[in-house]
């Protein structure tokens, strides 16, 4: 039988229960937690009962191989970090870890299997150039990208285009601002630095209400929905670990962000979705609709509609989860939020020309010549 | 859409395909591992597809594409790569996520229980002493990919396709009548390649691991019969870690795994021409000596 949505989440929050399910199924599961990048967080959510040891040898190989991946990449950018901190200090008055980074730098269960690809970084925008031409001399360098989306990154993004390092291959994402400073939302510089705090290895993260704030204004304000589900679980686990007065805490800053409406949607999501695996319930509910009631009662409805499912994890293994319609409006909406009007038709306008072509002659027909790809070495 | 399995072991494939060329290909090559009963009560590792792209490419210098999990390491080839492209992208599946083997880039062959490993770079004739010694007495473990348990000398089959380039091509359909091959991919990044099925030894022995006791680098050299280098350890350390597929992944696994191995493996750099040299004293250096 094929995993339902449904089974799907109960075993993430009863790990003891995946050994109930016959070998297809079990392997359905795995496929699905690798897609959803959420593979090593259930592989850490076995360890406290040792659970791992009493599945079969197949299912034990991959979770052990997600929990060698995680380790690696925990271990591997405090490394990183360190030294980004060392090169950007000089340049920037502040060198802030963001998400994925900030999460594994913190002891707390959000870090725990927390898999990412990049390394994210807030820097200060006026000494933007000087931290780029600091991250030159240590081997940090852009790699090629079309002119067109240089100049989406430079004119109207929050973040450079991605650096990565020349011998180790790591890569970094230098933001400086939280959302595209075109979408008029931006907060201040000013209102950011106020929410910087010191972690125990001596490096800059947000604190932790900013921290939740961050990963809602990303999850809420973007355009891509591949990892939505990794995204949600990341504001559960610091809903669930935080401090009894966090929620009023979490308002506060929000209202200073300019970001009430996200939080609100965060927090309602969490509920739905995962309040029903908790002995307590996880928010208060008058303060989720203060939050909410920030919007008109359309708005709420659209959006409502839109992520009770898209942010459910998608994959063609789990019945009832493919909603392509939600999907594509919830991109749409990400578009529409992130820019002006004007501009984002034409951005539409150049990338769905480009989408055109590429659906009648190929995905790779706009990849730069000498674009490396992986076919060298095997 | 057609959907099959490869229980090629230690893992299980499921692919899901377009492409004529990619099923014949694996029935040929993968007799009896190939199945489409997807029925049975079996754990699939990995899910990948090969779909030749549609719209007006299918009329225009057809593509395919390669995928697993979403993810597409590969630009896509043309559409007669796709079988090439598969075994390539089973390699890289396997290279990327495995990590409770120490892998390295190399064939491995055995007699009895005992085997050898030839890591080596692309061009050094590796797969053509493959295919020579597998149907001449030894046991093909892998062509590609050496699984080894860390801290072991165990090295675990992994029983597929031996790819052989250019002039092999014909050479091994010349020497190897009776052995299956795959249709021949044109003008990809490594020339002309064509893929041999292993033969029943391999298959019926899949599930059995062997014991390394050597190390050996072939390199092909048309002017030389047969000269011999025995490598000290050093060599033949910085040669296995620059062939091994997850080494800095692994850690000190590998790092340990690696020390281990050339302490207790004899190690020669071989330069070649004569297969059939190279084959006796393989025997004579590393088999006899070890019984």
């Amino acid at each position: 039988m094929p995993l339902t949505n449904t089974q799907f989440l109960q075993i993430l929050f009863t790990p003891a229960d995946f050994s109930s399910l016959n070998m297809s199924e079990r392997s359905d599961f795995i496929i699905v937690l690798r897609q959803q990048k959420i593979i090593a967080r259930f592989a850490h959510s076995c360890l406290a009962d040792s659970l791992i040891e009493t599945f079969d040898p197949s299912s034990q190989r991959h979770l052990q191989n997600a929990l060698h991946v995680s380790n690696r990449l925990k271990r591997q950018v405090v490394e990183e970090a360190k030294g980004l901190n060392r090169i950007l200090q000089p340049a920037s008055e502040f060198v802030v870890f963001l998400k994925g980074a900030a999460y594994s730098l913190s002891n707390r269960q959000v870090g725990e299997g927390r898999i990412y690809g990049d390394i994210d970084i807030l820097i200060n925008k006026e000494q933007l150039d000087d931290c780029e031409k600091a991250l030159a001399v240590e081997g940090w360098f852009g790699q090629e990208i079309t002119d067109y989306d240089d100049k989406y990154y430079r004119q109207w993004a929050h973040e450079i285009p991605p650096l990565m390092h020349l011998q180790r291959g790591t890569i970094i994402d230098v933001h400086h601002n939280i959302i595209p400073i075109i979408s008029k939302d931006a907060p201040t510089v000013k209102a950011l630095a106020s929410h910087i705090v010191k972690n125990q290895y001596g490096l800059q993260v947000l604190s932790m209400e900013a921290q939740f704030v961050h990963s809602a204004v990303h999850l809420f304000r973007n355009e891509d929905y591949v990892n939505a589900f990794r995204d949600i679980q990341d504001l559960y686990f610091m809903l669930k670990e935080a401090p009894s007065d966090f929620l009023q805490q979490l308002v506060t800053v929000a209202e200073s962000l300019g970001f009430v409406y996200e939080i609100g949607l965060a927090l309602y999501f969490v509920h739905t979705l995962f309040s029903q695996f908790e002995a307590t319930c996880l928010v208060d509910e008058p303060t989720v609709k203060i939050c909410l009631d920030s919007r008109s009662k359309l708005r709420q409805k659209f959006d409502i509609y839109i992520f009770k499912d898209v942010l459910r994890p998608q994959h063609e293994l789990l019945t009832g989860s493919q909603t392509p319609l939600k999907q594509f409006l919830a991109i749409v909406r990400g578009h529409c939020i992130k820019m002006p009007l004007h501009l984002l038709g034409y951005h539409l306008l150049v990338k769905s020309g480009r989408g055109i072509i590429e659906s009648l002659f190929g995905k790779h027909v706009f990849a730069p010549k000498d674009e490396q790809s992986e076919q060298q070495k095997y | 859409m057609i959907e099959f399995r490869l229980n090629i072991a230690p893992f299980v494939f499921q692919v899901t395909t377009n492409s004529q060329l990619v099923v014949a290909n694996c029935k040929k090559i993968y007799s009896q591992a190939y199945t489409e009963n997807l029925n049975s009560n079996v754990f699939v590792d990995y899910r990948v597809s090969l779909e030749n792209t549609g719209a007006f490419r299918r009329f225009f210098k057809p593509q395919s594409r390669f995928k697993c999990d979403d993810r597409e390491p590969f630009k896509p080839l043309p559409a007669n790569h796709a079988f090439a492209m598969l075994e390539w992208g089973m390699n890289w599946i396997i290279a990327s996520h495995e990590l409770q083997y120490v892998i390295v880039h190399s064939a491995v062959l055995a007699k009895g229980d005992i085997a050898v490993m030839f890591p080596a770079p692309p061009g050094s004739g590796k797969s053509t002493l493959t295919a020579h010694l597998a149907n001449n007495g030894w046991r093909l473990l892998s062509d590609e990919m050496a699984l080894i348990l860390p801290n072991t000398n165990q090295v675990i089959p992994f029983t597929r396709a031996i790819c052989l380039k250019n002039n092999a091509i014909e050479l091994a359909q010349g020497w190897f009548p009776q052995a299956s091959f795959s249709s021949i991919a044109h003008a990809t990044h490594k020339g002309n390649v064509i893929h041999m099925a292993p033969n029943t030894e391999a298959t019926n022995n899949a599930n059995k691991p062997a014991t390394l006791k050597g190390i050996v680098f072939p390199k092909y050299d048309v002017n030389i019969a047969l000269d011999i280098y025995q490598l000290n350890m050093t060599e033949t350390y910085l040669q296995m870690v620059h062939n091994a597929f997850n080494f800095r992944q692994l850690g000190n696994e590998s790092f340990d795994t690696v020390t281990q191995l050339i302490e207790s493996c004899k190690a020669f750099e071989v330069h070649y021409n004569d297969l059939n040299e190279i084959d006796s004293f393989l025997v004579e250096e590393i088999i006899d000596a070890t019984n």
